[in-house]
């Protein structure tokens, strides 16, 4: 077995090759359970595997499989699938990509449904997490980058998965992505336009372990404020606007609704209205800073 | 259409958390679900099927300092949302 690392966006990738060279392998982490990709052309893994590299290992030593996934070309076309089971086709690289990066996280979600699973950035600030929960489009992935200009360390940019014993978020460090306009302002329904950039990551500023919850961010994007505010939100409203943005499949919504309750009570919670990403963080990292941590 | 002699119950299977003052009902079959001031709290505890809607605004301008025409007003709404939620019966 062959390794060799590429380097992509300062970050180092671990592909490795089978012995006989036919395909090439990527095996994704996350806690205690791994997932293998693989795929007769490297150059195509490189694809997925840059949207996850935080989370890659080159060996899964002590952790339980529960997926072994390929994205191979065939015949001017992209196949994803999972060894024994259907797949699909795809006439574009991109969809292909983006269909496996969503499967294999849904894989892991599904892999633990004792945790709780929220579409949210999360950082950590002193040692605690910050979570700041939204739907696509919102600004998360660009409030996170600039947290972690603030010194932060990087948890998630999309799914942070919460402890519901220890109230702890667990890193799920998929690669950070973030939205770089020319504009100052621009409208919500045109964010999807404004093209995203990787945001650089050093492996020191990625969060190793889970972290307690400090504060809860519901985001509000909105480029026609001229002032941000931070608003608090009640509990109940809390469960409700975490129960919107979960991950959590139907079947187990009720504990999930008695969980989010129990973490109502710990974990304070506010509504962020804002329009621009660098002063929405300054003045939360300065009204954490001034202010002691509940815990 | 709501009126006043209409008599409003929580839908069986229908489960609540409190929360300090507020509470959040949960129907699992349906999937919904609703955050409840302490005003819609109490109304909530007080729709067993053994009070009309008149009745609930008496019980409401009661316990919270309230006209009834404010009572009247916010009863109606309620128990009209909770409805359109599948939460409430009536």
């Amino acid at each position: 077995m062959r390794v060799e690392r590429h380097k992509a966006f300062a970050e180092k990738i671990a592909i490795i090759e089978t012995a006989d060279a036919s395909s090439s392998v990527i095996y994704v982490t996350f806690g205690t359970h791994h997932i293998c990709v693989c795929s007769n052309n490297r150059a195509m893994l490189w694809h997925v595997a840059r949207n996850i590299s935080p989370m890659l290992t080159l060996e899964p030593i002590g952790t339980t499989a529960i997926g072994m996934f390929y994205i191979d070309e065939q015949q001017g076309g992209f196949l994803v699938g999972e060894e024994d089971c259907s797949e699909q086709r795809f006439d574009e690289l991109g969809d292909a990509v983006r269909s496996l990066h969503h499967t294999l996280i849904k894989r892991f979600i599904d892999s633990r449904s004792d945790l709780v699973w929220i579409h949210a950035g999360a950082v950590t600030f002193g040692g605690e997490a910050l979570l700041l929960v939204a739907p696509t489009g919102h600004g998360k992935s660009t409030l996170v980058g600039e947290f972690l200009d603030w010194g932060c360390s990087y948890l998630s940019d999309d799914v942070a998965p919460i402890d519901p014993i220890s109230w702890g978020v667990l890193p799920f460090p998929v690669s950070p992505w973030k939205r770089v306009s020319s504009q100052a302002r621009v409208p919500a329904e045109r964010l999807h336009e404004v093209p995203k950039v990787p945001v650089q990551l050093l492996p020191t500023a990625i969060g190793m372990g889970r972290a307690p919850l400090r504060q809860i961010y519901f985001l509000c994007h909105d480029e026609r404020l001229e002032t941000n505010s931070i608003a608090p939100c009640s509990p109940a409203a809390m469960v409700l606007e975490m129960a919107r943005n979960s991950f959590t499949s139907e079947e187990h919504r009720v504990g999930e609704i008695a969980r989010l309750c129990a973490l109502a009570h710990r974990v304070p919670a506010a509504y962020l209205n804002y329009a621009g990403a660098p002063i929405a963080a300054r003045q939360i990292i300065n009204a954490l800073a001034a202010s002691p941590s509940h815990r | 259409m709501i009126s006043g002699d209409s008599v409003p119950i929580q839908v069986s299977g229908v489960l609540d958390y409190r929360l300090a003052e507020e509470m959040v009902v949960y129907d699992p079959v349906r999937s919904q679900a609703a955050s409840l001031n302490g005003t819609a709290r109490a109304l909530w505890d007080l729709c067993d099927g053994s009070r009309s809607v008149h009745m609930l605004c008496e019980e409401i301008v009661k316990r919270f300092d309230v006209s009834h025409e404010e009572a009247s007003s916010q009863v109606q709404s309620a128990v009209e949302q909770l409805c359109e939620l599948g939460l409430l019966c009536v």
